[in-house]
């Protein structure tokens, strides 16, 4: 269905394309821009820098009119019909989920887009005076455009998915999101700038040559401030960025489409499979980007980094997105229910009972496979990795990970009204009191600490080394043992838990206890 | 048309208390092609819930529903083209016109773009809004909005409509378009299934009819075939005297076949007898041999808000 006849979109434009809404709008956007401009124009002597400016002027207030307004819009569109029990009559009608999301994507925001369009003299004038390049301008544009779109998603999704009656929750989220969309990229990547504000700087000052050289550590890097090293290879910026836009807009209308028409106790954020996927994306671009280059230089010069090193920042990332793919993986008590019930007369056995550890086993050899296909023959990288104490340390923070992803499993069954947000507040002072205790008790050695401390808090495992391991080996089988048998015993309390929810027999609690037979008809 | 099979629906308890609310209770139903179907039940019944399970707005526990051999849960769009949904709120979008309104529900539901304009001012002008046509939906009544929410639900020509409460809301002279209407469409081919608390409205128009107290059905047939059946096996007799003076509760105490006297006074009665005509003639002949100045026989039916009454377990509806 094109999107000129979706009718999602096309309620929208009825709704707040309205000729006097318009025409204030264009008004507004008029009286403003002529007054901006005349002011700019009077306080630079140099027409050329008046125009430069009034670009950069035009093009960052279409940034944020599309970007920071329809972002919002798109948070609360959502949200709002929830609030007015709109929704529900737009999810009975034979509109499909891709449908809807589209709709919603390009319509909420019609007024922002309406808007954009009218600041677009403002950046033209100034653009056509300075001397632009067309093709740096419509660049720009390209860039300002799908990067708004690609926040519209994640507002629309974070809409979605934000329970009814939840005030402001949308909106929250979504500032805390803003950053990553327009803080440029750290220092140890070869991106540059990721946020669509990348668009006006293209604009002003871009330039589409390439170039990357070899530094003393005979490491790749870009000479150029629009170039970027994928995989060590020189890419301009605007594809790179443009593909990235274009992938994260996948996964996000992916996310959309899966849930759009979904009843919310059934909300699942991906399946299994695409969480899987996910997470390998994630990898890849890190991957991808990553120069293993040490933080801190020798003598000015660059040092590649320590092969150890390495492993443990690809571990540690990992673990935390590990934490993330469980975490959308987790069943509500709604799904376990319906689970059980299609089981019947099998029960939930253990194997319910250790969900969801397949799928994170399976994302944990699918990223093991390419770290080690990027670095582990790499020459880039100085000094040995043990495989041994590698295994140890992959194989201790699996075991932790599913320690914590059974407990909030087990949580997410409970009856209370935040069951997850309450399981992270126990684990967080858990995790917290196990420090301070252990860090406070005289009697433990200093060679017994980062093993003691390994029981409840895994984490520091990660930081793991050869000498560590084998001065302390029995003491580290047992940390490793501790976490083996709380995964047990989470799984049991899950598996309990998932017992409680096994059908009815005999209408349940609520249900009389004799009623007439109903007869058919 | 319409088939419920093992639908289930189970909710924790609200309020963080121990067990489960089960607001369907693995419900079997069949509703032929151009029944109406009335679901009655005090609050809290189920009756929602299992309106919402049908149109694939609440995944059920376990069970499935298929409407047109179509399963709801897993071909959703391809079943909610023959649904028309009216729930019992009535939420509309206050920023439309009318036209507009249900211009956008007739495009969402698929219809042909050409046949689009031509529908709009028909089932507006079937709901009596033409006069608002293009008024704007915030500065309608709320019976006005009520009949949108009809109107959008039978844009699309569905073959099923699921009402929920359809008539809450309706001042007395709407409500008797509203039946009117639905007859009209029942009339044209359309199956309908309607929840309501108005047990009056129930009898006027539903064909069959379903009771419902705490997910379960404790009754449900044809309207005729459950006030038969609920009648216990016998027929509800009045007897009238013309002059107080026999002793008529005494003497139909000891008769065969009467089985329960409801009232009793110096010259009438009524009172329940399991018999059928010629008992019921044999009766009063001998009510005349006995020397009752009988002068009126009456056989008396009970209403459908009587029989729930009846039927129902305390509950308010």
């Amino acid at each position: 269905m094109p999107l000129w006849e979706n009718p999602e979109f096309i309620r929208n434009c009825r709704a707040q394309l309205r000729p006097r809404r318009m025409l204030t709008g264009l008004l507004v956007v008029a009286a403003l821009s002529l007054v901006v401009g005349y002011s700019m124009h009077e306080s630079h002597e140099n027409s050329g820098e008046w125009a430069k400016a009034l670009m950069i002027m035009g093009l960052g207030a279409q940034l944020a009119v599309l970007g920071l307004a329809g972002g919002m819009a798109c948070a609360l569109a959502i949200y709002r019909e929830k609030e007015n029990n709109t929704f529900d009559f737009q999810r009975v009608t034979r509109l499909t989920p891709l449908e809807v999301t589209v709709g919603k994507l390009f319509g909420a925001p019609i007024f922002c887009y309406f808007l954009t369009a009218c600041l677009m003299p403002v950046a033209l004038v100034g653009g056509i005076f300075a001397r632009i390049p067309a093709t740096h301008l419509v660049t720009g544009l390209v860039i300002i455009l799908l990067g708004s779109i690609v926040f519209h998603a994640l507002a629309l999704l974070m809409s979605l998915l934000s329970p009814r009656g939840g005030t402001g929750v949308p909106g929250a989220l979504l500032l805390l999101f803003l950053p990553v969309l327009v803080l440029p990229a750290m220092n140890q990547s070869t991106l540059k700038t990721a946020g669509p504000w990348a668009g006006v700087l293209f604009a002003a000052e871009g330039s589409w040559q390439t170039r990357s050289a070899v530094d003393s550590a005979g490491l790749p890097y870009a000479t150029s401030d629009w170039t970027d090293l994928v995989f060590g290879w020189p890419v301009h910026h605007v594809p790179v960025l443009l593909t990235l836009y274009l992938t994260l807009l996948g996964w996000l209308l992916l996310a959309l489409v899966r849930n759009m028409k979904r009843d919310p106790g059934d909300f699942e954020l991906y399946s299994p499979e695409e969480s899987v996927g996910l997470l390998c994306y994630f990898n890849l671009l890190v991957l991808a980007f990553y120069v293993p280059r040490e933080w801190v230089q020798y003598q000015g010069a660059p040092i590649a980094a320590q092969r150890n090193t390495v492993f443990q920042i690809f571990l540690g990332l990992n673990i935390a997105l590990l934490y993330f793919l469980g975490a959308t993986l987790l069943r509500s008590r709604e799904q376990s229910r319906r689970r059980v019930y299609d089981l019947d007369a099998a029960g939930p056995g253990w194997r319910g009972a250790v969900w969801p550890a397949g799928y994170v086993l399976t994302a944990a050899g699918c990223v093991a496979v390419l770290v080690c296909t990027r670095f582990a023959l790499s020459s880039m990288l100085r000094g040995k990795l043990d495989p041994g104490v590698a295994a140890f340390q992959v194989v201790f923070l699996l075991a932790a990970v599913l320690r914590d992803l059974f407990y909030f499993q087990w949580m997410k069954l409970r009856r209370l009204r935040y069951p997850l947000a309450m399981g992270f507040v126990f684990l967080s002072v858990f995790y917290a009191c196990s420090l301070i205790l252990l860090n406070t008790m005289p009697w433990i050695g200093e060679g017994k600490q980062p093993v003691l401390m390994a029981i409840p808090i895994p984490w520091v495992a990660i930081f793991l080394d050869q000498t560590t391991l084998a001065s302390q080996a029995a003491g580290w089988s047992i940390a490793l043992g501790a976490q083996l048998a709380l995964c047990a015993l989470f799984a049991w309390l899950h598996y309990r838990k998932l017992a409680e929810l096994a059908p009815v027999r005999g209408g349940g609690q609520s249900a009389p206890a004799a009623a007439a037979a109903p007869s058919g008809m | 048309m319409i088939h419920l099979e093992r639908l289930t629906k189970e909710f924790d308890m609200p309020g963080g208390k121990a067990g489960t609310l089960v607001a369907a209770d693995a419900l079997d139903l069949r509703v032929p092609k151009g029944e109406i179907f009335g679901l009655v039940g005090p609050n809290g019944a189920g009756k929602t819930t299992t309106l919402r399970m049908m149109c694939g707005l609440l995944r059920p526990t376990a069970g499935r529903v298929t409407v047109h051999d179509v399963d709801v849960e897993r071909h959703p769009e391809e079943a909610q083209g023959y649904l028309g949904y009216l729930s019992d709120f009535f939420s509309v979008y206050e920023d439309l016109k009318v036209w507009e309104y249900v211009d956008y529900f007739a495009r969402a539901y698929k219809m042909l773009a050409a046949q689009i304009p031509g529908r709009v001012n028909e089932v507006i002008h079937q709901v009596g809004l033409e006069g608002k046509r293009d008024s704007f939906i915030a500065g309608l009544s709320r019976g006005m909005k009520q009949r949108l929410g009809i109107a959008r639900a039978i844009v699309h020509n569905p073959p099923v409509l699921l009402l929920d409460e359809p008539a809450s809301g309706l001042d007395p002279k709407a409500r008797h378009e509203l039946k009117q209407l639905l007859k009209e469409l029942n009339r044209a081919g359309a199956t309908i299934f309607v929840t309501t608390h108005i047990l009056s409205d129930v009898e006027e128009i539903c064909t069959s009819v379903g009771i419902m107290e705490k997910g379960r059905l404790v009754r449900c047939g044809p309207l005729d075939a459950v006030m038969q059946e609920a009648r216990h096996g016998g027929r509800r007799i009045h007897l009238r005297l013309a002059e107080p003076g026999f002793a008529l509760a005494e003497w139909l105490g000891t008769q065969p076949g009467v089985s329960g006297i409801h009232s009793a006074s110096a010259t009438e009665a009524e009172f329940t007898f399991a018999g059928d005509d010629a008992g019921q003639a044999e009766l009063v002949r001998e009510l005349v041999a006995a020397g009752a100045p009988l002068c009126g026989v009456q056989e008396t039916g009970e209403t459908f808000e009587q029989l729930y009454a009846r039927l129902s377990s305390g509950e308010t509806m």
